[in-house]
This record gives C-alpha cells, sequence and structure tokens, in this order.
C-alpha cells in the first residue's frame, strides 16, 4: 500500500476535523494504517542487487545461491560491534526477528550483532525468557509435534547424538520461562546459508562459529528479550 | 621511459580525476548504504525498547513488561510503536536519537 493511496482518506478525515491536521498527526495515521497492513502481511527481508539496481526478496533460493556465491552471508548478517543504546544490563541477548539480529548487550551502549535465522510463519514468537542451561554439541531430541509433522525428525525422536551432522550445530542455549523449558533454543546450524531467513521451528538459529563466540560470552540465567512483530507472545508450552 | 611535455601532465591529471569524480557518483548515486533491508521498516529493536520501558513508566503500568505488536517509520527516521497493555492499546512515538516525543492510549 503506498501513501498515494492512502491519500483521499486523510484528506476526508481532514476536513471531517474542520481544520488541518498536523502533519505529524497525518503521518503518524497513515503509519497505523500501513502498520495494520504489515502486520496482515509477513515482514520479509529483502537484498539489495547492484547489477540491477533492485530489491529482491531474499527467500531460501536467493539466500542459497548467495551463500554458494559468496562463500558467506551478505555484510549486514556477520557477527560486528554496533552502537547499541539500551538500559538493559550488559550480557543480555535483544533478538530482533524481523530484522534477523540477535544483539549481545556489552558496556558502554554497544552491542555485538549477529545475523540469525528465526521461525518461519506460524512458528515465530515473542517473549521474555532466560537462558536455562549452555550445551556444547548439543544432543537434538525433537519435539512430539515437529516429530508427527516432519518425518526427517521422526528418525530421530529418540534423539540424535551431538555432531556436525545434528541440526542444533555447535552450541545450543535452552531458552527457560519462570524456571521451565520453553522448548526454544538459540543455536547453530548445519545450513550457514539459511542466516536472515524465517526458517525454523522457533528456535533462534546462528551461524556455528557466532554460536561459539555467543556461548562463550552468555551466562546461564542471561534475560533474553525476543521482538518479533506479527507474532505471538509466548505463554508458555 | 616516455617524456611529457610540459602542460600534458597536467591535462592528464585533471582529466583523470573526473573521470574517476564521475564514475564514482555514478557508481554510487543509486546503490544505498545497506544491502538488506525488511519490506517493512520496522523500528530497531534499541527504539522498541526505550518506547517500552516509557510507556510503561508514563503510564503508570507498574511492573507491567510491554513488547511491541507493531512498528513503522512515520515520517523519515521517526518510528511509532503500538502496544498492548491490560488497560488497552497504547502508542509511543521515537525519534533515531531514541527521545520519546509522545506516549497515548489508543
Amino acid at each position: 500500500m503506498s501513501t498515494t493511496m492512502l491519500k483521499p482518506f486523510l484528506e476526508i478525515v481532514d476536513r471531517s476535523n474542520g481544520m488541518l491536521l498536523r502533519p505529524f498527526g497525518i503521518a503518524s495515521l497513515a503509519c497505523a494504517i500501513l502498520i495494520a497492513a504489515a502486520i496482515a502481511s509477513p515482514i520479509e527481508t529483502q537484498i539489495y542487487d547492484a547489477r540491477t539496481n533492485q530489491w529482491y526478496n531474499y527467500d531460501q533460493t536467493v539466500a542459497f545461491r548467495y551463500f554458494e556465491q559468496h562463500g558467506e552471508v551478505p555484510t549486514e548478517f556477520k557477527r560486528q560491534i554496533v552502537a547499541f543504546r539500551t538500559a538493559e544490563e550488559p550480557g543480555t541477548i535483544i533478538i530482533d526477528g524481523n530484522r534477523h539480529f540477535l544483539y549481545l548487550v556489552l558496556p558502554d551502549f554497544k552491542a555485538i550483532r549477529y545475523g540469525i535465522g528465526v521461525g518461519k510463519e506460524g512458528f515465530g514468537w515473542a517473549g521474555i525468557v532466560r537462558v536455562g542451561r549452555k550445551a556444547e554439541w548439543p544432543r537434538w531430541v525433537p519435539p512430539a509435534e515437529m516429530v508427527a509433522r516432519d518425518p526427517n525428525a521422526a528418525k530421530w525422536a529418540g534423539g540424535m547424538p551431538g555432531g556436525p551432522d545434528n541440526p542444533l550445530g555447535a552450541r545450543a542455549l535452552y531458552l527457560y520461562e519462570g524456571g521451565r523449558d520453553t522448548i526454544y533454543r538459540i543455536h547453530g546450524t548445519t545450513q550457514p546459508w539459511s542466516i536472515g531467513l524465517n526458517i525454523s521451528s522457533g528456535c533462534i538459529r546462528l551461524q556455528n562459529d557466532d554460536i561459539i563466540d555467543l556461548y562463550n560470552n552468555v551466562k546461564v540465567g542471561a534475560k533474553v528479550i525476543v521482538l518479533m512483530q506479527g507474532a505471538a507472545l509466548y505463554k508458555g508450552v | 621511459m616516455a617524456f611529457i611535455r610540459p602542460g600534458q601532465g597536467i591535462r592528464a591529471i585533471v582529466t583523470g580525476t573526473a573521470i574517476l569524480t564521475l564514475t564514482a557518483c555514478a557508481g554510487g548515486r543509486n546503490t544505498p548504504e545497506e544491502t538488506i533491508r525488511t519490506n517493512v521498516r520496522t523500528a530497531p529493536a534499541e527504539l522498541q525498547l526505550a518506547c517500552a520501558s516509557e510507556t510503561v513508566t508514563r503510564l503508570q503500568l507498574g511492573d507491567e513488561q510491554l513488547l511491541p505488536i507493531s512498528s513503522g517509520e512515520v515520517t523519515p527516521n521517526v518510528y511509532r510503536i503500538d502496544f498492548n497493555t491490560k488497560g488497552g492499546p497504547a502508542f509511543c512515538i521515537i525519534d533515531g536519537s531514541g527521545t520519546v516525543l509522545s506516549v497515548e492510549r489508543a
């Protein structure tokens, strides 16, 4: 939806009040409508192609091809230190699921930013949880719902030992809420090209080098804030 | 080594600089600073959290923990962030520097 399409509606609102709406009010109203439209359609990542001067949806095919050609993810999704003004304590993890970034808060208004993959449509979530435990080369036990819908997961219903083929990758941080396992994890991956995508069953995935770095810098008990607009709030399992 | 006549070197430098400048301008004109974006410009995470905190304070929501349900850019570098509070919907307007411009019940 473009702002041009909104213009007649805004003019009607303007006349009905018998006065000029403040530009800020108009912009806010337009934004509210745009936001409502955004909730209705999923927020998607796009990548710029300098050869065509155009933006393209960053879907699984494009992401896989990009990784094949460059041997790495786009620059924005690489680990980097960024300015980050927050009142949250250093050591807190803040996840922006819509933009596919995970921030580890550092002192002096800085953060380490990592690229992530998040839950596909219907599997994303938002909430405030904690790191309940950590594991190196974690064993993967697919939850019952995943076993029921995914034949690949069903093969490992009894658990898959940790290792390079394990979908949890090199490390895992287990997310707890009120002392209970949420079944969600922050973990590594065997699919490094999938960073930047909505692809998982609700877990947050990082490249293996990145999850090792995060694992080494996060303590059990660390607060984890998951922001994901358009997704349901975590309300327990 | 080739000999350069007086004035020829300066002309070459000026011409070369002009070509380089034009090339750089043409190449950079349409290239965005970022190569990744979302189709909907949501507010940066730090602004979402700052607005959540300020909304709790200004609306006296006690220990309620707010998470945004939506956000978007109202005007360049100014964002509106929407919340569902126990007392109903509310929104917060914040600029890119982190200054909260307003908090209101929706």
